[in-house]
């Protein structure tokens, strides 16, 4: 069976803030399996298609809160470049190549999380 | 290969036999041929000795006539010719010189021929009797006369005078038509084709019959003949030799490209050679059908050989192929067969693992039930007295136990493999033989009350709890006998576990000796020699209604066989069972931990158990902490004892007493002894739960608990307890949670539409004490806040990024309400972002702090206790 530290050390999170900050490990262990229930990422694929950047905006902003909740490192990072590139979306035009581009980070990073918790999960 | 080797061979010796007959047959053809043409040779010599024979006999005759005429014209004078010519004519006539075609000729000493007809002329031949000889004989072709003759020439004794002249006639010459010759030589064996050759000495021709057909052709017949080509290995003069040896030659030729046989004699008397000229196909035209026949018949023969032959080796082929083909058939047979038994064994293995498969499944079934019962027995408990937490810690502290228990069977079955083989690993790891005996008990506690049975379980001389073993297997294996014990139990029995640790461990391994004893109805002699065996279950009245599916036992066996111990049965029936199991446990330490607890050392105790094992087992045990100790089974007499050592100023620094004694109820056993005012440590000593007695003892002055089975370190344990020392906690499963009691009471409310965050967050409140209320968005913020009455909501957590209203709008709503206690709620806004314009927003927004993410407790206490100083 996976640890949690094993976990988080597969995708690069940082076990030891999540577990300091979210009280023990049994607390994270609960609460991060429930990440995989989450829709904010499947609410940001959907609303890039349809170029719906206000949509958009705040689902990565929600992914970026969580995955600072939890310490994930990586996706933290990238939805919180896709964020500040969305954050004008009503003053601005949104460049949509470098909005591809960060998105596929943010969705390699996604993918690299939910990987590793679900084999934490057990699934 | 073999086939090809074996065919190679035959032929080979097939064809040695093929050139074997035909060198023979050309043997045989050769000399046959060589017979046929000695037959032929020899016929013909015969043939042509006859011929000569008769040719000299009948020419013998002739002169015999000459003489006999010769006397009579002798000495005789004639007058004329004319004369002569009548004479000669009656001479014929007398001696008959017509039918032998001869005729009678004078000749005189000038060479004038007289016949019958008169003077012919000078005769030609005049000069081959110039020799002088008297007789002679030749063939004389004369120009006076026609035709050619065989000349027989006389010379007269005395001469004949002729006429006036007195001529001389001094020869007397009988002339003989050749032609007559032939009846001598004639023959009808060569169709008529034997050409006949009267050849003079010197080799030329004198006369030929050759009915029209002279194949010589030349008039040296020799030299045609010595020119020819000779067959059978022969030449002219080595044919030349025999004839001079032996009067008579043959020889076998070819002329023109026609083939011959010739046969030469040698007329002595007459200077002549005789010779037959016969073509091939004429000679011994019998024999050569015969040969031809045979030859025939032979090529019929070797051809009908050559037939079985060929036959013969077509059918060695068939059969050689049939064989291989049957020596093919056998192979696949064989292979077909093998892999028939392979299909059957395959077969065979695969209903074994089926059955095995549903063995093991009705195995688990079984051996789930139990923990799945002590769940459900646990979970009604705590939810009859839902309030009593420390009870219902209690009861989901032993519903995880069971639970893991459960879940480990579940993986089990859940592990096709497993199932597939029917087999089963072990898994070691560490484990503590206290804890899993505990575990045990609060099992099957439920069913042992549930048939109102006793339960003991003692531990004895156990110096080491801490082992390695695979400890889901134990356990299956303890609570499978356990159970059986208390099923075949009947209402009122009794059941005794007991673990003993045998003396002399190797100091790596721990020998334990576990007893599992019942008095329920046994068993019957016969059915315990096969109660190992699957699906075996005792045929009674009784065990017909009990359920279950006779696998227990063995994969105990099994299982206990794995781990390399033993397991023996002792059962009476109507009298009850014991199952002894022997099994070796890697210790963990080799070193024993301190035992011993300083404060108790040279103490005295009191043990105070109706069971003396118990007893004995527990004096053990104080001694082995460095205790003296004393043990008693009666109630009144611990009471009895515990005055007197008070009088004797030897008290006892504790007493161990059973809660269930046979003559005085142990608590209160333990009231009076406390009740005579030292005040020691009473420690219970309980087969059953403490929560039954717990209220009762504690009024009655009990320090501690210890329930049975007491181990060492239980024992350790409830001493330190009693005496007032910290206990070694023992890991509660339950997460312990800080509490702060500042918080406690507060009411917020949480604005977060994101699930997980609200869960996060509210999880993180929970633990600091708050309570709180949720909403998803800004507009049912305000609505609740609105809607809300004083004192409801002491805070509102707001998060900024939301659907409908977001936090900034939803907090100048809030101001702007009218009832300044709702306005005036602290607001604290919770996001991912941290740029100072959004503080700043948010204080525009009449927000009172700001929170961000990622969420940290300690970051929320202090704002939160900042906020709440503020107000």
């Amino acid at each position: 069976m996976m640890t949690l530290e094993e976990c988080y050390s597969k995708f690069g999170g940082d076990y030891q803030d999540v577990t300091a900050r979210l009280l023990n490990e049994s607390m994270v262990s609960r609460l991060v399996v429930k990440f995989l229930d989450d829709p904010s990422y499947q609410n940001l694929s959907a609303a890039l298609e349809e170029e719906n950047y206000g949509d958009a905006f705040r689902a990565v902003h929600t992914l970026k809160g969580l995955s600072l909740n939890f310490s994930f490192g990586n996706l933290s990072n990238s939805s919180s470049d896709l964020t500040e590139l969305l954050r004008h979306w009503e003053t601005e035009p949104v460049d949509s190549g470098k909005c591809e581009e960060f998105f596929t980070k943010v969705r390699e990073d996604y993918l690299a999380v939910t990987e590793a918790v679900k084999e934490f999960a057990g699934k | 290969m073999n086939l090809e080797k074996s065919q190679k061979q035959f032929m080979l010796f097939a064809l040695t036999l093929v050139i074997f007959l035909v060198l023979g047959i050309l043997y045989f053809l050769s000399f046959l041929m060589r017979q046929t043409m000695q037959e032929r040779s020899s016929q013909l010599i015969q043939m042509t000795s006859q011929m000569r024979v008769n040719m000299e006999d009948g020419l013998e005759i002739h002169w015999n006539l000459l003489t006999a005429m010769e006397a009579e014209v002798e000495g005789q004078h004639y007058g004329d010719e004319k004369e002569l010519a009548d004479r000669i004519k009656e001479v014929e006539k007398r001696y008959r010189t017509d039918p032998y075609g001869c005729s009678l000729m004078l000749l005189d000493d000038n060479g004038m021929a007289y016949l019958c007809t008169g003077n012919v002329g000078i005769w030609d031949d005049v000069k081959s009797l110039a020799d002088g000889e008297a007789r002679h004989t030749f063939i004389s072709e004369t120009r006076n006369i026609d035709g050619v003759f065989l000349v027989f020439s006389q010379a007269l004794n005395q001469p004949v005078i002729m006429g006036s002249d007195k001529m001389n006639i001094t020869h007397m010459i009988l002339l003989k038509d050749i032609k007559t010759l032939k009846k001598y030589y004639t023959t009808e064996s060569y169709s008529g084709h034997a050409a006949t050759y009267f050849i003079q000495n010197n080799g030329n021709l004198a006369y030929c019959d050759s009915c029209g057909d002279d194949s010589i052709g030349k008039r040296n017949v020799f030299k045609v003949l010595r020119q020819a080509k000779y067959m059978q290995g022969q030449d002219f003069d080595s044919m030349k030799e025999v004839l001079d040896q032996k009067g008579i030659a043959t020889a076998n030729i070819s002329l023109k490209g026609t083939e011959y046989y010739y046969c030469v004699t040698s007329l002595g008397g007459y200077d002549m050679t005789l010779m037959l000229l016969i073509p091939s196909k004429y000679v011994a035209v019998n024999t050569m059908n015969m040969m031809n026949s045979t030859l025939f018949a032979e090529t019929i023969f070797l051809v009908v050989l050559a037939a079985m032959f060929l036959l013969a080796v077509v059918s060695f082929i068939r059969v050689q192929r049939t064989v291989q083909i049957v020596k093919i058939e056998q192979k696949n047979n064989r292979e077909l067969n093998r892999l028939r038994i392979a299909a059957e064994d395959a077969l065979h293995a695969a209903e074994v693992a089926n059955k095995s498969k549903s063995v093991f499944l009705s195995n688990m079934s079984h051996d789930i039930r139990t923990p799945m019962n002590a769940v459900i027995g646990f979970a009604t408990l705590a939810s009859a007295q839902v309030e009593n937490t420390e009870k219902v810690k209690d009861c989901l502290s032993k519903i995880l136990s069971s639970s893991q228990h459960l879940l480990s069977l579940i993986n089990d079955i859940l592990d096709m493999s497993r199932i597939e083989s029917g087999k089963v690993h072990l898994e070691e790891t560490q484990a503590n033989l206290s804890e899993m005996f505990h575990d045990i008990k609060n099992i099957v506690i439920g069913q042992i009350q549930a048939k109102q049975l006793e339960l003991h379980m003692d531990v004895m001389d156990v110096t080491d709890e801490e082992v390695y073993c695979d400890k889901t297997r134990l356990n299956q294996v303890l609570l499978n006998l356990l159970s059986n014990a208390i099923k075949f139990t009947p209402l009122g029995g009794c059941v005794t576990v007991r673990l003993t640790q045998q003396p002399g461990n190797t100091g790596e391994k721990g020998l334990y000796e576990i007893r599992v004893k019942d008095n329920g109805i046994g068993m019957s002699k016969e059915f315990v020699s096969h109660i190992f065996d699957p699906f075996e279950r005792e045929q009674t009245s009784t065990v017909s209604r009990i359920q279950g599916t006779g696998l227990g036992m063995p994969i105990t066996k099994n299982l206990i066989d794995m781990m390399g111990g033993t397991i023996a049965v002792k059962t009476e029936q109507k009298k009850g069972t014991e199952f002894i199991i022997r099994v070796e446990l890697r210790l963990q330490s080799a070193e024993r931990r301190e035992a011993g607890i300083e404060e108790l050392a040279g103490r005295k105790a009191l043990v105070v158990d109706n069971d003396s094992y118990t007893c004995e087992i527990v004096t053990k045990m104080l001694e082995q902490m460095g205790m003296r100790s004393e043990s008693t089974c009666s109630g009144r007499e611990a009471v009895f004892r515990a005055k007197k050592s008070l009088e004797r100023k030897d008290d006892y620094y504790a007493y161990i007493i059973d809660s269930s004694l046979s003559d005085m109820d142990g608590i209160e056993t333990a009231r009076q002894i406390k009740s005579l005012g030292e005040n020691p440590p009473v420690i219970i000593l309980s087969a059953y739960d403490w929560a039954d007695i717990e209220g009762e003892a504690r009024t009655a002055g009990v320090s501690a608990f210890c329930q049975k089975p007491m181990f060492l370190s239980d024992l350790r344990n409830s001493l330190l307890d009693a005496i007032g020392k910290q206990k070694v906690q023992e890991e509660i499963i339950l997460p312990t949670i800080e509490k702060n009691e500042g918080f406690a009471g507060k009411h917020l409310l949480v604005v977060e539409d994101n699930e997980l965050n609200r869960e996060i967050t509210t999880e993180i409140l929970k633990t600091i004490g708050f309570e709180f209320d949720i909403a998803v968005n800004g507009q049912e913020a305000l609505q609740k806040v609105a809607e809300s009455s004083t004192g409801d909501y002491d805070l509102i957590l707001m998060d900024i990024q939301m659907p409908v209203m977001d936090g900034y709008e939803a907090a100048r709503q809030i101001r702007l309400l009218e009832d300044p206690a709702l306005s005036g709620i602290p607001i604290i806004a919770m996001t991912a972002n941290a740029f100072d314009e959004d503080r700043k927003t948010a204080e525009k927004s009449g927000m009172n702090d700001f929170l961000s993410k990622p969420i940290n407790l300690e970051e929320i206490v202090r704002v939160l206790k900042e906020v709440f100083a503020q107000k």
